[in-house]
């Protein structure tokens, strides 16, 4: 794991909204009805296993990986909605994981989520109104500070007539940009924005981001996007990092991860996502990713991805990688990184089905 | 069971799927909604088809009237589905049980619903194959053939797998084992509607390699539903765009990508992100599929088209040959006086 000394040395100058270091969280695992009464520890699920990463101010940090990686529970362990096992978050310096209760609310003022499934994260018994003025009930925010209902359905670019309606009567779009609305009420600096386009059809999820591209501009918001869709970062985000059961597997500019990734995990995520160009397709699907992601219960040893990593060796399943910097802002978790050539008309040998 | 009367010839001539004019409606208390309408195409033997559209499109409602799986409410309202040359709107109960499964099977998203989860795979497998049971096989037999069956679609040590539940499955070997069911009798077309919506890149890839490595082995015709266009470019030889219960273009795959000629299919095509589109808009479509409580009476996709003309408004254009294309657009009617008629974008469409 990468000391946090490292880490500032590559982002000496540059305005660091969050620092995360070294962030775990364990759910302790207790099966059954009689391990619970006996209490009997079976494990430990390591969800989130020792992740370091800094958000710069105005920038997107796409976070990718797998179901299962723990994209959503880092995000929600960051605004503690999930306490943290050990680790460090900090926002504009402000340590959060020693927060406790009402000592929250400041902080969760300046950074907001957007919750996966608008239709659970709004409640479908009050109306529009309410849930976009409900966030200043909570923050006992004084009037004078609030923006009415219109102002927050207009930034999302919905009409006023919205404002009436139960989340059933939104479409899929619409409840998205009231979730949006919603987390923007109390004009927070960082948004962690899980999935925002899960579930939505094409045209909608490019209004979708479309909005929050334009809202970034504007407002000079810092994003988290958390995604497993590729085509959705490689529009969006300036950094990416990738996880892979509860660890960062690559971590760097969009760019560089787009087009000359690193780790073979990156490299097979990029080589699975379906691009809409059938001239691109063809053989495409021969070097398909094999197996599936370990459960975080009993993650596999050294390099957690070597039982799917088609360049694996002894060294792979006994030592751990380190998170190890490359300089540029780039970082990869791979023992073998230097000497792997991806080649393109074959990306990726199958790893073994599991 | 005996195979239902067919003539030889037409069941070898006759295209596998030949929809013609298809209409479907539902009857709610708001009145009869139109889902489809004017839906035709067909699939050959050995065909990969791809549907594709934004939801309430009228895909899942196709797929479903296929095999007259409609809802209470929704009945055929006019139009033919043709498999194998019969049409099934005239089958008896016991033909319709044969078509199902032998000749024509479907999976569908979500294989939670689909599976029962209080029994084992292997007995559910059993159970779809003594719906159709030839003569009187044995269970060993029946499960023997399950077990190769899982094998066929990538689920390891399926021996021993047969005899777990349905939670016991990760979501894409649950959807590997849909798979399995739905290839049991070898049908000779697979439905899949959306079947990869729900799972990662990673395994909506090894599940798409596993269509293909289907479709080239067995020979089986596969009608791919979804509304994501890189799923339809990995596997589709053809694609059917539809829109507001509408078939608005079809095409060879490479043709629809590279030339759409409806401005629907270019409007889908260009409001995908991806990076090559960093920095830049994107082109998401204004407006909205319109509500089947309130279809416009011309083109439905006038209001949210800009190559609108007066004569979009007034009446539906139909569906237009062009060459070994069609599309439903009057920007190709050449019936039409030039002025009259929609234009396009220079440059992309030669007449």
């Amino acid at each position: 794991m990468t000391t946090p000394e490292r880490d500032a040395r590559t982002t000496p100058e540059r305005d660091v909204l969050l620092r995360v270091r070294d962030l775990r969280t364990y759910f302790s695992d207790h099966r059954g009805v009689v391990a619970r009464l006996t209490r009997r520890r079976v494990g430990q699920v390591q969800a989130v296993d020792g992740v370091s990463f800094d958000v710069v101010r105005g920038e997107t940090l796409g976070l990718v990986g797998e179901s299962g990686s723990g994209k959503s529970t880092l995000a929600r362990t960051i605004l503690g909605l999930t306490p943290a096992t050990a680790g460090s978050a900090a926002l504009d310096g402000r340590e959060l994981l020693s927060l406790r209760g009402r000592q929250w609310r400041p902080v969760r003022r300046r950074m907001q989520m957007i919750f996966q499934d608008p239709h659970s994260s709004l409640s479908p018994r009050f109306r529009v109104s309410f849930l976009l003025q409900e966030p200043y009930v909570v923050h006992r925010v004084p009037a004078a500070e609030r923006s009415t209902v219109d102002e927050l359905l207009a930034m999302v670019g919905l009409s006023d007539e919205q404002a009436d309606k139960y989340p059933h009567e939104l479409s899929g779009g619409q409840a998205r940009r009231v979730s949006i609305a919603r987390a923007l009420a109390l004009h927070p600096e960082l948004l962690l924005a899980d999935e925002p386009t899960a579930g939505l059809d094409v045209s909608a999820a490019a209004s979708v981001l479309n909005l929050m591209k334009d809202l970034a501009r504007r407002l000079g918001l810092t994003y988290v996007l958390i995604t497993h869709d590729l085509n959705v970062v490689g529009y969006f985000a300036d950094r990416i990092a990738v996880m892979y059961v509860g660890q960062l597997v690559e971590l760097g500019p969009a760019e560089v991860i787009l087009s000359r990734p690193k780790h073979p995990y990156t490299h097979a995520l990029l080589a699975c996502a379906p691009v809409p160009d059938p001239h691109l397709n063809q053989g495409h699907l021969d070097n398909v990713l094999g197996g599936e992601i370990p459960s975080p219960h009993d993650p596999p040893s050294g390099c957690r991805f070597h039982p799917r990593c088609p360049f694996a060796d002894a060294r792979c399943s006994d030592e751990v990688p380190e998170l190890e910097e490359l300089g540029g802002g780039e970082a990869v978790a791979c023992h073998h990184w230097r000497h792997i050539e991806f080649d393109d008309a074959a990306p990726v040998a199958q790893g073994q089905a599991t | 069971m005996t195979a239902p009367p067919v003539s030889a010839e037409s069941a070898v001539t006759a295209p596998l799927l030949r929809i013609e004019d298809l209409e479907v409606v539902y009857y709610t208390d708001a009145g009869p909604l139109p889902a489809l309408s004017d839906v035709s195409f067909e699939v050959g033997r050995g065909e990969i088809v791809g549907v594709v559209g934004e939801s309430g499109c009228g895909k899942s409602t196709l797929g479903a009237a296929l095999l007259r799986l409609l809802p209470p409410n929704g009945a055929l309202a006019g139009g033919h589905v043709f498999v194998e040359g019969r049409d099934v709107a005239g089958l008896s109960r016991g033909e319709l049980r044969s078509l199902r499964g032998r000749t024509v099977s479907m999976v569908f998203q979500d294989p939670l619903t689909s599976l029962n989860p209080t029994f084992t795979i292997g007995q559910q497998m059993i159970a779809a194959q003594r719906a159709h049971a030839r003569d009187h096989e044995s269970k060993s037999e029946l499960r023997r053939r399950a077990a190769e069956a899982l094998t066929r679609v990538g689920i390891p040590d399926a021996a021993q797998r047969i005899d777990s539940h349905p939670h016991e499955f990760s979501g894409g070997m649950r959807q590997r084992v849909m798979i399995a069911i739905a290839l049991l009798h070898e049908p000779s077309l697979l439905i899949a509607d959306e079947i990869t919506s729900a799972l990662d890149v990673t395994l909506e890839a090894q599940i798409l390699k596993l269509l293909a490595e289907i479709n080239e082995t067995h020979g089986t015709a596969i009608l791919l539903i979804s509304h994501n266009l890189g799923v339809i470019a990995e596997i589709c030889r053809r694609v059917v765009v539809m829109y507001a219960g509408r078939t608005v273009e079809e095409g060879d795959v490479l043709s629809i990508f590279d030339d759409p000629l409806h401005p629907y299919t270019r409007a889908l095509l260009a409001a995908v992100p991806s990076r090559e589109r960093r920095g830049a808009l994107l082109a998401a479509i204004p407006g909205r599929v319109p509500s089947l409580l309130a279809m416009p009476p011309g083109c439905k996709f006038a209001d949210r088209c800009g190559h609108v003309r007066e004569v979009c408004r007034e009446r539906e254009p139909g569906f237009l040959a062009r060459g070994e294309r069609r599309v439903r657009c009057f920007i190709y009617d050449e019936e039409l006086a030039p002025a009259d008629r929609p234009v396009t974008t220079a440059g992309t469409v030669t007449p």
